[in-house]
């Protein structure tokens, strides 16, 4: 790492840099993980020489804040919104029409789960697969008992796709993401992304994430339900 | 000079720019206090994964509402509020108001911030790893060259700008933030094993 960014880094973390020096640092952390790294590294060492909280070391909510704000660091799912009539197909699969659906697709690798066919679609055609039937799919079986219903349907330029859901009942609102692994990595960073379950396939590997202002329990109970595998991946 | 703590907030020339669209600029913000607002909220909630969930929604709305912040407090305290609000909504809407008594959340109001900071996570793992990073910041400290720590130690324990401090020492500020630099790259050197090994075993603790 550059010893210059880095002692402007460190002069940032005291409020001691100019506006002038602060953009120019902006965009270096913004291109470079190992000095947004750095910058969190120091506000630890700093917690730790003022008796401040040392907990959550783990912790890293940042890409999740980002993501809820329609931020997103990398490529954003602002590329391609999902016109109201492709809605309405999601919704309509969402409300049980998953097996006729499926009955008119021809699906030529039959031994495949619907999750693993979302995963080919994707890879091959972007923007389809955000309103394929297998993705509605595994949307459809994770929200499995949750009444939730779909309000916004979004796909990212990397084939990332985002269901927004509301709970009638509370109101409350969260998001469903599916992603291919090598945007979703970048998309969570090396921080601690628990509310996640990933799906190994020939074509890759698929993350389904859930973030939100739903519990963490529902939160749990969407990843079980959407089959992928529940483990340590970060 | 008196050795006066600087009232200037260190987090403006970030808000500022923040509130100009800069998310870059918010994202900084995030990173450094997102451990301090789930340590907060985890007073509240006692479920680290709700304290989580809590101090996300408590960044998404101090984003929002940018606009409001007049710099009339600090940045922190600002956010503090928000965040003590937001873990008290979430209590109160779950109807778990019995859980805790409303004496903490009197005494919430009231308190200074940093009272709140609790010393470690709420695992014996994580408290062993905070005890013992935060030794050895000290110790990484304590053995630093005398010009470099006595920059360091007006810093971060006397809350001196780089331009007080020049004072202090008779040096031009960019002597200042370089002593300041390398005193905290030296540290960084000693302590980044230690903060490794903290997050692999916190990790570890919680598949168990």
């Amino acid at each position: 790492m550059n010893e210059a960014i880095k002692e402007r880094i460190s002069a940032l973390v005291d409020g001691e840099l100019s506006e002038f020096e602060l953009r120019r640092v902006l965009e270096e952390i913004e291109a470079n993980p190992e000095l947004r790294n750095y910058w969190m590294r120091l506000q630890i060492t700093k917690s730790g020489l003022k008796d401040q909280s040392l907990g959550f070391l783990d912790m890293d909510i940042s890409k999740r804040v980002a993501v809820e704000l329609g931020e997103n660091t990398g490529e954003t799912e602002k590329s391609y919104p999902i016109s109201k009539t492709q809605l309405y197909l999601a919704s309509a699969v969402t409300a049980g029409l998953v097996l006729v659906v499926s009955g008119v697709f021809n699906f030529s690798e039959e031994n495949l789960s619907p999750e693993e066919l979302f995963a080919s679609e994707t890879s091959q055609q972007i923007a389809a697969a955000a309103t394929s039937p297998q993705a509605m799919q595994v949307l459809d079986k994770a929200l499995t008992g949750m009444d939730a219903t779909l309000q916004e349907l979004n796909s990212g330029s990397k084939g990332q796709i985002y269901a927004n859901y509301r709970l009638p009942s509370n109101g409350k609102t969260f998001r469903v993401s599916l992603s291919p692994a090598s945007y979703a990595f970048s998309d969570f960073g090396e921080g601690r992304a628990p509310k996640l379950a990933y799906l190994e396939t020939k074509n890759g590997v698929y993350i389904i994430s859930v973030s939100g202002n739903i519990s963490s329990e529902q939160k749990s109970q969407i990843l079980r339900n959407a089959n992928f595998s529940l483990n340590n991946l970060k | 000079m008196d050795l006066k703590k600087s009232n200037k907030d260190k987090d403006l020339v970030l808000v500022r720019r923040a509130k100009r669209g800069d998310y870059k600029a918010f994202d900084l913000l995030v990173l450094k206090y997102q451990s301090r607002i789930a340590g907060l909220a985890l007073t509240f909630v006692k479920d680290r994964h709700l304290a989580e969930d809590i101090a996300q929604e408590s960044f998404i709305k101090a984003f929002k509402s940018l606009e409001s912040f007049r710099e009339e407090s600090a940045f922190y305290t600002w956010l503090y509020r928000i965040a003590a609000n937001t873990s008290k909504n979430y209590l109160t809407s779950k109807k778990r108001k019995k859980e805790y008594s409303e004496s903490e959340i009197l005494s919430s109001e009231e308190a200074s911030v940093d009272i709140f900071d609790i010393p470690g996570g709420d695992s014996p793992e994580e408290i062993l790893a905070a005890n013992n990073l935060r030794e050895m910041i000290f110790e990484s400290l304590s053995n630093l060259p005398e010009d470099i720590r006595t920059a360091i130690s007006l810093r971060e324990f006397e809350g001196l700008s780089y331009e007080e401090i020049s004072e202090v020492l008779d040096c031009p500020i960019g002597t200042v933030r370089s002593r300041i630099f390398r005193g905290r790259e030296i540290i960084q050197e000693k302590i980044s094993p230690l903060l490794d090994n903290n997050v692999m075993l916190i990790r570890q603790s919680k598949r168990i």
